[in-house]
Formats: structure tokens, C-alpha cells, sequence
């Protein structure tokens, strides 16, 4: 059976990817599985400098799923090239720089200092953060915003540029038009819910922000609906994220559109469970006769 | 670490609310101070899985002591003999250990990690404290107390051992070491008041337990920086003269 897909320019060996911010930056979850038999690794949100992150709490769980709030702490695009990105590429698989700007240019400084390295496939723009501007503000509630950060950033680097795009507008599909027009190579979306939990004893945040991110199967219809009217739309590579957990979900995805798809929350539950996913969906697949994920892609049947 | 299954051997209520978990099955050895992260449910409500730290291990058993606080351990207490559940296990660095007459804190649940901990050392003190009476699992911690130990008891409500605070009933004694380990305003009480070397295991909220999310931090000092690091993988034993008290 064929499994790879192409996205973005790049092909796959699958269309599995860890998603960004539930993966670490790779190597933490080598005991659990191994990362060769990934499609590709969105590695956690880099800045071009070590980022402390959000006070905590920093976690809540909601009915089939969780809030977080993170607030991108991370390391920094210098010391993950020195400390995880060398054993990182010993991995068969693709890899996927996942930047951060607090400043728009800083978004351009990690395309462009990752430029070099052979070992990495595509820079993916987080521009849908929920944690770390006021009210969850960022770059991709905006089309103009949006389109900025791309455009620049695409001189930055020969790499594919992937938008990571939020949930969290009525202009969805406008942001990603703006994206697309911008020159990004393919869209991953959704990130996560703006949502809020509070304490009535304590009358305060259950999370140290007034807002986190809702993700996991609490969203799988959401983002599903998302993915669609995206990828309906127009004509970008889109990859799906939000609250896929079994390989069915999966072929979901793909069927309303995705190429490929990304892993988030259910690593946190089960680490391995990318794996599980691409089996599950392998012998799908193979039960209902198809011989290949392209045979699939975009062909929901719309009466 | 590995992700592993096993059986539940004993899931007993052991005092009112507080369960002793006995899980058969082929785990890793571990250290005490480490923690299993233990799940909970098939479906996913609740969605993750839940961290203990190891009361005990031996020859294909591992045992964990819980207090049911919520959906996650509400769960859990209805497991019967021979239902299967997954554990991730051993996470986290343990405890560094220390020769010489050393003084145990627990507070509450705190009191699991240091009954694995305690079978190490020949002399020690343990300062144990809880609510009220009915909440000190005086049964688990009789069984290994020897001769040359000795025991506090303190509960809040003074319904048995020494009234009021643990902090307020620290011994004066000169420790090689203090091993602390309970909630976090005990533990940042104990480092206010106490003046020797401590180890001190953090309760944060957890995500995943092996380092990919970032939820558990610790704010620590080291080499002159502050920093939030993760409890499941830099800790959750973090040494007092490190920890950063928020």
C-alpha cells in the first residue's frame, strides 16, 4: 500500500506529524516509539531567543480534553540546533521548525536561521499562539497581519512555508487566502480554542491567564468543519489538526480535504499513539479496498 | 520508562478516602521519588492520565497510596481485582540519597513517596501530619517504623498527635538531610522555617508526566538564572537551596 503524501512541496512517508507544543522537540519521546515511522515532527514553538513562559497553572482538563495555557516557553532556535536538532535528524522523518515572533521580524530570523540546515524540511509559522498576547490576540485573526508575516518571511528562506492558522475568527477563510496569496506553501489548522475555566470558590482563573487553548476530541467536529471550509476554498495544501485520535479520524481528515494531518493532545494520554493512529487507518484502508490516502483526499461526496 | 499493563492486585480503601493500589505486572525498577503516571479511564472523560509517586515496588508489583479528589481518582477507586490499566512508569528523577540520621516531612498524600524512601535508611525521624485523625494512615507507617526511628504525628484539628500545623513541630535536631514532600505551601512553609540541606518532591498539575508539555514548571535558580523546569522531568525532587518559592 501507498502511504506517502505530498504536502507543501515536501513528500512524506506518511501523513502523520506530531503536532507542535505536544511533542516536545522530538527526542523526549524516542523511549515510546519510533519517530522513523512518523511522516514528519512539528517541533515545539522556537524564538529566536530561550522564552520563560507562562506562571502556572498551566493545564486544565475539560470534558474530552484539556486547556493550557504553556505560553510558549522554549528553549530558543540557537540551543535547539546545538542540543536536540543533531539527534533529532537522526530520525528517518521530516522535520518541521515551528517559529514564533513576539515582533513580526522575528518570525523572518528563524526561517532564515534554519535555512541552512539540510536536516530540516519546512518552517511552519505559528501565527495562532492564544497564550501569549493580550486577549488572545495574533497574527492569524487578521488577514493584513497575516499576510505580512508570511510575505516576509517567504524571503527569509528556499524552505516551504507552512501558516498555522486559529480557529478563532470569523475571517478563517480570509486569513488563509491572505496566507496563500502571501506566497505560504500550505496551511496547518486549526490551533487551538480560545476557552476559559474558573473556580466558583475561588472566584479566579483555573489557569494562571483569564484565557488558554482548548484542544483534544472535545474539538474534532470544530476543526473538521474548519479543515473543510478551508480546504473547499481554496487551492493550498492544508494540513488538519484538532482532536484526531484513532485512524478513522484520520481518514476524516483527509476526506474533507487535508493532505496530511498533525497529532496533539492524545500524545500527552499515550504517547505512542501517532502509531496507533497510522495502523489503525492502514488497515481501514486496506478493509475498504483503497490503495492509497490520495484515493481519498478531498473526495467527500456533498448531495 | 515504558508504557506498560498490568492487573490490579489490591485497590482498598485504607482510611476514608485514601486507597492503596497494588498493580501486577512486569514494570522497570524505579527509585523512590519517582512517580507512574496511571490511567484512568478507557474513554477520555477524564482525558488524562493521572501521576502518583511509587509507595513501593518488588518482583512484578508496584504499589501506589491515593486520596480520591476528583473524577480521575474517583475512577480509579471503583477498579476491582484483575482489571487491566496502563502505567508509564518510572518517571522523574528521585530522591538523592544521603547517609546518615535524616528527617522525613510528609504531608497528606506526601507520605507515599517517603514510605518507599523511609525502607532505605537506618535512622531516621518522620514528621507526619494530616487534617484530622482519619486522615493519617497510621497502619501503613507503623509497619516500618523500627527501633531506631521515631515518629510525629500532628493533625490540624489536634484529634491526634500534636495539634496544629506540621511546620509548627519541626525538630531543632541537626539532620544530614531533610526529604520533604507533600503540598506546596507545607513545603514552602518548611523551607521558610527550616535551615538545613532539604529535598523537597513537588505535587504540580500535570499534563503528560514526560517532559513534551510543559505544564508542570518549578520555578528554580541555577547559576545565578531563574527559570520555570518541568517537575516530571527535571524533578520532581528538587533540592530547597534551588527551589524558587512563588
Amino acid at each position: 500500500m501507498d502511504l506517502k503524501v505530498k504536502v507543501a512541496g515536501i513528500e512524506l512517508q506518511n501523513p502523520i506529524i506530531l503536532a507542535s507544543g505536544t511533542a516536545g522537540y522530538g527526542v523526549e519521546l524516542e523511549p515510546f516509539m519510533d519517530l522513523s515511522k512518523l511522516g514528519g515532527i512539528s517541533v515545539k514553538g522556537l524564538y529566536p531567543y530561550p522564552r520563560e513562559g507562562n506562571p502556572t497553572p498551566r493545564i486544565w482538563e475539560a470534558p474530552c480534553g484539556i486547556i493550557n495555557s504553556i505560553g510558549l516557553q522554549g528553549i530558543g532556535m540557537e540551543r535547539f540546533a546545538e542540543e536536540y536538532l543533531p539527534e533529532l535528524s537522526k530520525q528517518k522523518t521530516a522535520i518541521f521548525i515551528n517559529a514564533c515572533g513576539e515582533q513580526d521580524e522575528e518570525y523572518f530570523r528563524v526561517a532564515e536561521f534554519f535555512d541552512p540546515y539540510e536536516e530540516v524540511s519546512a518552517i511552519e509559522l505559528n501565527l495562532s499562539c492564544p497564550n501569549v498576547r493580550e486577549e488572545g490576540n495574533c497574527p492569524a485573526l487578521w488577514p493584513d497581519w497575516s499576510y505580512k508575516i508570511v510575505k516576509w518571511t517567504k524571503q527569509s528562506t528556499r524552505k516551504p512555508i507552512i501558516a498555522k492558522l486559529s480557529p478563532n475568527t470569523s475571517s478563517m477563510v480570509e486569513v488563509a487566502s491572505a496566507c496563500k496569496e502571501a506566497g505560504a506553501d500550505a496551511l496547518s489548522l486549526v490551533n487551538t480554542y480560545l476557552a476559559m475555566a474558573v473556580d466558583f470558590r475561588t472566584r479566579r482563573s483555573r489557569l494562571s491567564t483569564l484565557f488558554g487553548g482548548l484542544s483534544g476530541p472535545a474539538i474534532k467536529p470544530l476543526s473538521l468543519r474548519a479543515v473543510y471550509q478551508v480546504a473547499s476554498s481554496l487551492d493550498i495544501d492544508v494540513i488538519g489538526i484538532g482532536g484526531i485520535t484513532r485512524g478513522e479520524d484520520l481518514l476524516e481528515f483527509l476526506l474533507v480535504g487535508a493532505k496530511a494531518v498533525q497529532i496533539g493532545s492524545i500524545t500527552l494520554r499515550e504517547p505512542a499513539a501517532a502509531i496507533r493512529i497510522l495502523n489503525e487507518a492502514v488497515s481501514l484502508m486496506k478493509k475498504e479496498g483503497y490503495n492509497s490516502f490520495k484515493e481519498i483526499t478531498g473526495r467527500l461526496n456533498i448531495v | 520508562m515504558k508504557e506498560r499493563q498490568g492487573s490490579v492486585e489490591e485497590n482498598r480503601e485504607i482510611a476514608s478516602g485514601y486507597f492503596s493500589l497494588i498493580v501486577s505486572g512486569d514494570f522497570p525498577t524505579s527509585s523512590p521519588g519517582q512517580f507512574a503516571m496511571v490511567s484512568v479511564s478507557d474513554t477520555f472523560e477524564p482525558f488524562l492520565r493521572r501521576p502518583f509517586g511509587i509507595a513501593d515496588q518488588g518482583n512484578n508489583w508496584i504499589r501506589f497510596i491515593y486520596k480520591v479528589q476528583g473524577r480521575g481518582t474517583e475512577l480509579l477507586s471503583r477498579l476491582k481485582k484483575g482489571e487491566v490499566l496502563s502505567l508509564i512508569t518510572p518517571l522523574g528523577k528521585g530522591f538523592f540519597m544521603e547517609k546518615g540520621r535524616v528527617l522525613l516531612v510528609a504531608g497528606g498524600t506526601g507520605i507515599a513517596p517517603l514510605l518507599y524512601l523511609a525502607q532505605n535508611f537506618e535512622e531516621f525521624v518522620l514528621l507526619y501530619g494530616a487534617k484530622t485523625k482519619s486522615a493519617l494512615l497510621r497502619e501503613e507507617v507503623e509497619k516500618i517504623i523500627g527501633k531506631a526511628h521515631s515518629l510525629i504525628y500532628t493533625t490540624e484539628d489536634g484529634s491526634y498527635g500534636l495539634k496544629g500545623l506540621l511546620t509548627s513541630h519541626i525538630p531543632e535536631e541537626k539532620f544530614s538531610m531533610a526529604y520533604v514532600a507533600g503540598p506546596y505551601k507545607m513545603m514552602k512553609e518548611f523551607s521558610r522555617i527550616y535551615s538545613g540541606e532539604a529535598q523537597f518532591s513537588f505535587e504540580e498539575r500535570m499534563g503528560c508526566g514526560f517532559g513534551v508539555c510543559y505544564s508542570c514548571v518549578v520555578r528554580v535558580k541555577r547559576e545565578g538564572k531563574e527559570e520555570y523546569v518541568r517537575s516530571c522531568k527535571e524533578g520532581p525532587v528538587f533540592f530547597g537551596k534551588e527551589v524558587v518559592w512563588i
